[in-house]
C-alpha cells in the first residue's frame, strides 16, 4: 500500500521532467510516437533512481519513521522548559511503545560548583570484567550486536604500551600472574578532540565536564569515533537490541535513553546517576575498590586525595586531550605481589 | 555554409532508436528495481548477547557486617561466641583449628587466634595491646598492622564507597574492611571473568604471525562465523586458513 502511494507520488513529480524530456527531439505540437517512447524512458529510469533513493525508507519500522514532532524538534541547548517537555513526552511514548513500560525519563541539568573526575587503581583491578557488564545493563546498550562502553586491556606487566593489550583473555580465573588490567572508557576530556570535530554541533561538553550527544541530532557521520584517542565512541550500525525486560526505565535525555540506530553514543559517567549524587554503576559493582568517582572541586572528595596524595597518569598525555579520567598505582604492591613485582623489576 | 555539411548528422540515428541503448536501459531498470525490491540487508551474523546474570554484577558488598555480638544457628538455637567459650579456653599459643575446622587461615604471618580475637571475651576483637573493639569497628583493629591501609581507606583512596559520592543529597556507604576481605585470608580469590567482547575489532589482532599468538579464542577476526549462541565459551573454530 505504501509501495503504491510512493509510486504514485513518484510519478506525478516527475511529470515536469517528462515534458522537458522531449526537448532533445521533435517536440512539436503533437507527440509522435518517438518521442513518447524517450519521453517514457526518461520517466521510467527517473522513477527507478527515484525508488532505489527511497527504498531505505522501506526498511524502517513504523516506530522508526521521523514523525513530524521529532524532525521540527530543537537542538537541545536552544530548547526551553517546555520544548524538552514535549520532547520527553514523545521519548516516553516511544519507549512505552516498544518496551511496555513507561520509563521515568527526565533532563537533570549539571550541578553546580562539581567538576567529575574518575580515577582507577590499577593495582587492585583484576579485569573481571564486571564493570563493562553492570554499564551495560545501566546505560541500555544494544545487547546483540554488543555495544560496552568499557574495554578491559590486559596487559603484560612491565609495561604501559596499550598496543599490547588484548581484549579478548579468556582465563578460567582471572588475574593472571603475568598481567596487570587496564580498563578504558570515555575519559570525558576537558579539550575533547571528538566535540571539535562533529559538524552539527551533536555532541559537546556540559558544565560538570560531561561530553554528551543529543540522539535525536547526531547525524551519525562518526568523525567523533575517528577523532577520538581512546576509542571510546560506539556506533549503532543496526537497530540496537535490547530485551524488553532488561530495559533500565530509569533514564535520562542525555545518557541511557534507548538509541536509534545510526548515531554514536558513549560513556556518559552514568550522569542521571551521578548529576543526583550517586556513585557511576561501573563503580558499584567493582569487586576490589579500584573504581573511584567524585567531585574534583570538594578538596575532600576521594578523588581530590588520590590527585593529592599518588601518582598519577593519564592515558596517552601527549595528545593533548587533558582527561578527567586519571589511572594510578598503589604505593607498593600487596605484599602478596612483591614476589612477582620483583621478577618484573 | 558552415552549418550545412553538419546537418546530415542530426539525421542519421538519434541514440534512441538504436536497440542496443534500449537493452542497456532495461538492464539498469531492472538493477534498480531490484534494489527496490530485493532485501538489501547485509548478512554479516550478529553474535548473541552475552551471558551475564544479574548475580554476576550485584553491587551489593562481598560480606555482611557481623552483629556484635556475632550470632551464629547451632543446632537450632542462636548463639554467641561466648556461650560456648565461656568454658571452652582459649589456648593463646595454638595455630591449630580444631574446631571451627571451616576456617582457612591465610593471613600472611598473622596465623594465631588471638592476634585479632580477644581471648577472654570470644565477642570481642582485641589488638596487641589490649584493647578490645566490637566486631563492627574491626576496621580499628586492622589498623594496627596495616597503617598504610588504613590512613588509604580513611582518606577514601583504598577500598569502596557505595551510596552517594555527595553527602548532601544521601549517605555515602563506606565499606570497612571486613565488608570487602574475608579476615582469615584476606588476599581475593581469582575469580571466573565475564565474557570478553564480541563484536570488538580493534587492539593488536592476534593471527598467526604476531609474536604473542596464543590462540586468543575471542578474537571476532579469527572466528570464520561468529557465535550465533549466547554462550560466551563455546570453542572458536579452530580450523583455521
Amino acid at each position: 500500500m505504501n509501495q503504491n502511494t510512493k509510486q504514485n507520488q513518484e510519478s506525478s513529480s516527475n511529470t515536469p521532467a517528462s515534458v522537458g524530456g522531449c526537448s532533445g527531439g521533435s517536440c512539436g505540437d503533437k507527440p509522435t510516437r518517438r518521442s513518447f517512447l524517450r519521453t517514457s524512458a526518461v520517466a521510467a529510469g527517473g522513477l527507478a533512481a527515484a525508488m532505489a533513493a527511497l527504498k531505505p525508507l522501506m526498511e524502517l519500522e513504523s516506530e522508526d519513521r521521523p514523525t513530524v514532532e521529532k524532525f521540527l524538534q530543537k537542538h537541545y541547548k536552544e530548547m526551553d522548559g517546555d520544548e524538552m517537555q514535549t520532547a520527553l513526552t514523545r521519548i516516553s511514548k516511544e519507549v512505552e511503545k516498544r518496551f511496555d513500560q513507561r520509563p521515568d525519563i527526565r533532563d537533570i541539568k549539571p550541578m553546580d560548583g562539581v567538576e567529575f573526575v574518575y580515577a582507577l587503581n590499577l593495582t587492585r583491578c583484576i579485569g573481571c570484567r564486571k564493570c563493562v557488564h553492570a554499564c551495560v545493563a545501566e546505560n541500555n546498550q544494544s545487547r546483540s550486536p554488543e555495544i560496552q562502553y568499557i574495554r578491559v586491556l590486559e596487559m603484560p606487566r612491565g609495561t604501559t604500551n596499550v598496543e599490547k593489550g588484548n581484549h579478548h583473555y579468556d582465563h578460567p580465573t582471572v588475574p593472571s600472574d603475568d598481567h596487570y588490567y587496564m580498563p578504558v572508557q570515555c575519559h570525558q576530556c576537558a579539550n575533547p578532540p571528538c566535540v571539535k570535530v562533529c559538524p552539527v554541533e551533536a555532541t559537546w561538553q556540559e558544565a560538570d565536564g560531561i561530553t554528551v550527544i543529543d540522539y535525536d541530532w547526531c547525524i551519525g557521520c562518526r568523525y567523533c569515533e575517528a577523532a577520538c584517542p581512546y576509542w571510546a565512541r560506539r556506533f549503532n550500525f543496526t537497530k540496537p537490541k535490547l530485551p524488553k525486560k532488561d530495559l533500565n526505565p530509569k533514564m535520562s535525555y542525555l545518557s541511557n535513553r534507548p538509541r536509534p540506530k545510526g548515531v554514536v553514543e558513549k560513556c556518559t559517567f552514568c550522569l542521571h546517576r551521578t548529576r543526583e549524587g550517586k556513585m557511576p554503576a561501573c563503580l558499584e559493582v567493582c569487586p576490589t575498590g579500584a573504581r573511584k568517582f567524585g567531585n574534583v572541586l570538594d578538596p575532600e572528595s576521594e578523588v581530590s586525595q588520590i590527585l593529592k596524595n599518588n601518582r598519577v597518569f593519564v592515558l596517552k598525555e601527549e595528545v593533548g586531550t587533558l582527561p578527567r579520567f586519571f589511572y594510578y598505582f598503589d604505593e607498593r604492591y600487596p605484599a602478596s605481589d612483591e614476589a612477582k613485582a620483583d621478577k618484573t623489576a | 555554409m558552415s552549418k550545412k555539411p553538419s546537418e546530415p548528422n542530426y539525421q542519421i540515428t538519434h541514440p534512441l532508436d538504436r536497440p542496443v541503448i534500449w537493452i542497456i536501459a532495461l538492464v539498469f531498470f531492472a538493477i534498480a528495481a531490484g534494489f527496490f525490491f530485493l532485501p538489501t540487508g547485509n548478512s554479516i551474523p550478529i553474535p548473541g548477547p552475552a551471558n551475564v546474570s544479574p548475580a554476576d554484577i550485584n553491587p551489593a558488598p562481598r560480606f555482611k557486617v557481623l552483629s556484635d555480638p556475632p550470632k551464629a544457628m547451632i543446632n537450632g538455637f542462636e548463639r554467641t561466641c561466648m556461650d560456648c567459650h565461656v568454658i571452652i579456653d582459649a589456648k593463646p599459643h595454638s595455630t591449630d583449628l580444631h574446631q571451627h575446622a571451616n576456617i582457612k587461615l591465610q593471613h600472611g604471618l598473622n596465623t594465631r587466634c588471638v592476634n585479632c580475637h580477644d581471648a577472654k571475651d570470644r565477642n570481642k576483637l582485641a589488638t596487641l595491646d589490649n584493647k578490645t573493639f566490637d566486631y563492627a569497628q574491626a576496621s580499628q583493629l586492622c589498623a594496627q598492622c596495616h597503617g598504610p591501609v588504613y590512613r588509604q581507606w580513611e582518606r577514601g583512596i583504598h577500598g569502596k564507597t557505595l551510596g552517594y559520592w555527595d553527602t548532601k543529597l544521601g549517605k555515602a556507604e563506606k565499606l570497612t574492611c571486613t565488608q570487602c576481605h574475608n579476615p582469615h585470608h584476606p588476599r581475593f580469590d581469582p575469580i571466573k571473568p565475564l565474557p570478553g567482547p564480541n563484536t570488538l575489532r580493534m587492539g593488536e589482532q592476534d593471527t598467526e604471525d604476531t609474536p604473542h599468538h596464543d590462540g586468543h579464542k575471542k578474537n571476532p577476526l579469527l572466528l570464520p562465523q561468529a557465535p550465533e549462541t549466547t554462550d560466551s565459551h563455546l570453542p572458536a573454530n579452530e580450523s583455521k586458513h
